[in-house]
């Protein structure tokens, strides 16, 4: 634990930003769990009670269903580009980490894994990664932090 | 060394990342799909409506054939006596409501049904219990029922009570 504490203050300030604001992300997508779709493995123990915005809109379909898997993915993207940007990453291990969300999706749909198929997730999740490449062209391009 | 490193990293966060995916997962498998948004139609205040009548069988309808030509037209006296004159069969144009209409039946001499109803920006469907001995009893219970969903309008995937603005 305190080799991870170590390493984080090594960090630059960008970098670490980029860090919390991954987990920050992670946690939004939990309480937004928590809050819209409780009935989910992690959040089972604690039986909560489902929210529902009186508002049945677009809005409520997309905290129900995309919210938690954008927060993850974006979550996901934001760690590839600190340690893209540490060049400890080669291309192929990008590759592998940008084809995890949509290999977990296909997974669900072949029914190796619990939850739900749908085709609008992968399009959350190819906005997603089109996004970070644009916004941190480092992910792919091998560009590293200048000091 | 540094490749396996790589790996190694690239492997820990996938598992990770792997491993929160399957957290979020329901803890039942389910194959319902993810709730759908609630809409409302409006009622449909033109008229006619150009109805175009489908209907099928369950069961092994003897007579299928028979019901197929004659039925639809009757569908459509009754819808008319639901409600005069707002509807018209469509014939060689475009019809405004696609009905669909499956009949049922429990072999001990009962009907049923179960209809679907498409207009161009929705639809609606409901299902009629094995209760009826007649079809003409049936049919016309239908055809209140579709006039109701069309002159009232209608809620999907809505919470109960829904009100149509």
């Amino acid at each position: 634990m305190s080799g991870v504490y170590h390493w984080f203050t090594r960090l630059s300030v960008r970098h670490k930003t980029l860090l919390l604001l991954a987990i920050g992300l992670l946690l939004a997508g939990l309480i937004n769990y928590y809050l819209f779709q409780p009935r989910i493995l992690i959040l089972e123990p604690f039986h909560p009670v489902r929210r529902s915005l009186n508002d049945h809109s677009f809005l409520q379909l997309f905290l129900i269903g995309y919210f938690s898997d954008a927060a993850w993915c974006s979550a996901l993207m934001l760690v590839t580009v600190v340690l893209s940007e540490h060049r400890v990453l080669y291309f192929r291990n990008k590759l592998l980490i940008f084809l995890l969300p949509f290999a977990i999706e296909a997974a669900q749909g072949f029914g190796l894994l619990k939850g739900t198929f749908d085709w609008y997730d992968l399009l959350t999740y190819g906005s997603v990664e089109c996004a970070s490449i644009i916004l941190f062209p480092s992910l792919i391009f091998p560009l590293y932090e200048k000091k | 060394m540094k490749r396996n490193k790589a790996d190694l990293l690239s492997f820990t966060i996938v598992l990770t990342f792997l491993l929160m995916a399957v957290a979020s997962a329901p803890p039942r498998q389910t194959y319902h799909s993810k709730p759908q948004p609630c809409t409302k139609h409006q009622p449909i205040n033109y008229s006619p409506v150009l109805v175009k009548v489908n209907i099928t069988g369950s069961y092994n309808m003897k007579d299928i054939t028979e019901v197929q030509r004659i039925r639809p037209t009757l569908v459509l006296d009754d819808l008319n006596i639901a409600n005069y004159s707002k509807y018209k069969l469509a014939d060689g144009v475009t019809p405004n409501l696609n009905l669909y209409i499956t009949l049922n039946n429990d072999n001990y001499g009962h009907y049923g049904a179960s209809v679907t109803a498409y207009v161009y920006d929705g639809d609606f469907n409901f299902t009629i219990n094995t209760d009826y001995v007649t079809l003409e009893k049936l049919y016309s219970d239908i055809a209140y029922k579709i006039n109701g969903y069309v002159t009232g309008g209608w809620c999907k995937n809505c919470p109960s009570p829904c009100v149509i603005n």
